[in-house]
């Protein structure tokens, strides 16, 4: 999880590092990571100040994982 | 694979609007939040006002309405808290997010007695009179019916009852502010759209109506301000050119869940 936290901002392209911090949070989230899963939730949620209004279309070939696969369904 | 360069070329050199992958993301971020836990202090919904807030301060196109559908999204998304039971979360078990998880539904109950407008704002969308007080769909009372059931098991009945009573008219009155929140920037959109491009202001007209009639159907309690609501909607889609068979499947939806309701039979009689 640390490693992630650390390294994700590395990226140039701002959505994969939205998804890329989206999918880390899962998985802290499904090990009981939960205080590592809200700090990538949050800096998910702050990096959204910096999504610009226009990006470039080669961007945007990241598409979205089945990650959400991962969350159990016995709540 | 052979790849033209030079419509690489061109494809990189486009740009466009990240407004639509902004809408994607926020609505997998906001069923990620369905089970986030809420903090002690700051309360059970402080991630989503910081998500309300960021998106505020978002500088978005005159001509979309995506604000407009985020905002939908998260009413979607605080409708799916206020159930009893969440179709998915987080392992709960004896590991230490099961436990937090319990611990951030005692920390919505206790703040939702106190000025927390966003647990509310699902019921914006069930009433046009600001000054008529909502409903809540049976099944789906939100923090009271949490309220209760996290309630100390001392507590005489008079007392809970009284918590509840209290803690819905709260509800009641928050969900009143969130209704005035939310609907000037869906307002704003629609009334913007029709003085320019007539055509695209159209279509984004009905896709809202649509979206809005949809939400309303699924999450507001069926009454007389929500018919009304509803029947509005139905014939301003259908004004600005929504596909007929949508529009059916809409009502045939709220007819077959709402059979015995006598507010959807005002419904079909209005929209005759």
């Amino acid at each position: 999880m640390a490693y992630c936290f650390i390294t994700i901002p590395a990226l140039d392209s701002i959505f994969p590092r939205l998804y890329l911090y989206l999918l880390a949070s899962h998985v802290a989230l499904v090990n009981g990571c939960l205080p590592q899963g809200e700090a990538l939730i949050k800096a998910a949620i702050t990096l959204l100040r910096d999504v610009p209004a226009v990006e470039g279309a080669h961007q945007h070939r990241y598409r979205p994982h089945v990650a959400a696969m991962m969350i159990a369904d016995d709540c | 694979m052979i790849v033209d360069d030079d419509i690489s070329a061109e494809i990189e050199h486009q740009v466009q609007s990240t407004a639509q992958l902004l809408l994607v993301f926020v609505s997998q971020l906001a069923s990620q939040l369905v089970c986030m836990p809420g903090h002690p202090e700051h309360g059970p919904f402080y991630l989503v006002k910081a998500l309300l807030q960021v998106l505020d301060e978002h500088e978005w196109d005159k001509g979309t309405i995506t604000k407009a559908q985020i905002n939908l999204r998260i009413v979607a998304l605080l409708a799916a808290i206020s159930q009893q039971k969440f179709i998915y979360g987080i392992p709960d078990s004896t590991t230490r997010a099961g436990r937090c998880l319990h611990l951030a539904i005692v920390c919505a109950a206790g703040s939702l007695t106190h000025d927390d407008d966003l647990c509310v704002a699902h019921c914006v969308v069930c009433s046009r009179a600001k000054r008529s007080p909502l409903r809540w769909r049976s099944g789906l009372p939100g923090g009271a019916a949490r309220h209760g059931r996290q309630a100390p098991s001392g507590m005489p009945q008079h007392a809970r009852r009284a918590a509840e009573h209290r803690c819905r008219g709260t509800l009641e009155f928050q969900a009143i502010r969130a209704f005035r929140v939310f609907m000037p920037p869906l307002a704003d959109h629609v009334h913007h759209h029709h003085h320019h491009q007539r055509l695209q202001a159209k279509r984004l007209q009905a896709e809202l109506a649509v979206e809005l009639l949809n939400h309303t159907i699924a999450f507001a309690e069926v009454n007389q301000q929500s018919a009304q609501l509803i029947s509005n909607l139905y014939e301003l889609a259908k004004n600005c050119g929504a596909k007929p068979s949508t529009l059916e499947q809409c009502i045939s939806f709220l007819r077959r869940y709402h059979a015995e309701n006598p507010s959807v039979d005002d419904i079909s009689r209005k929209l005759r």
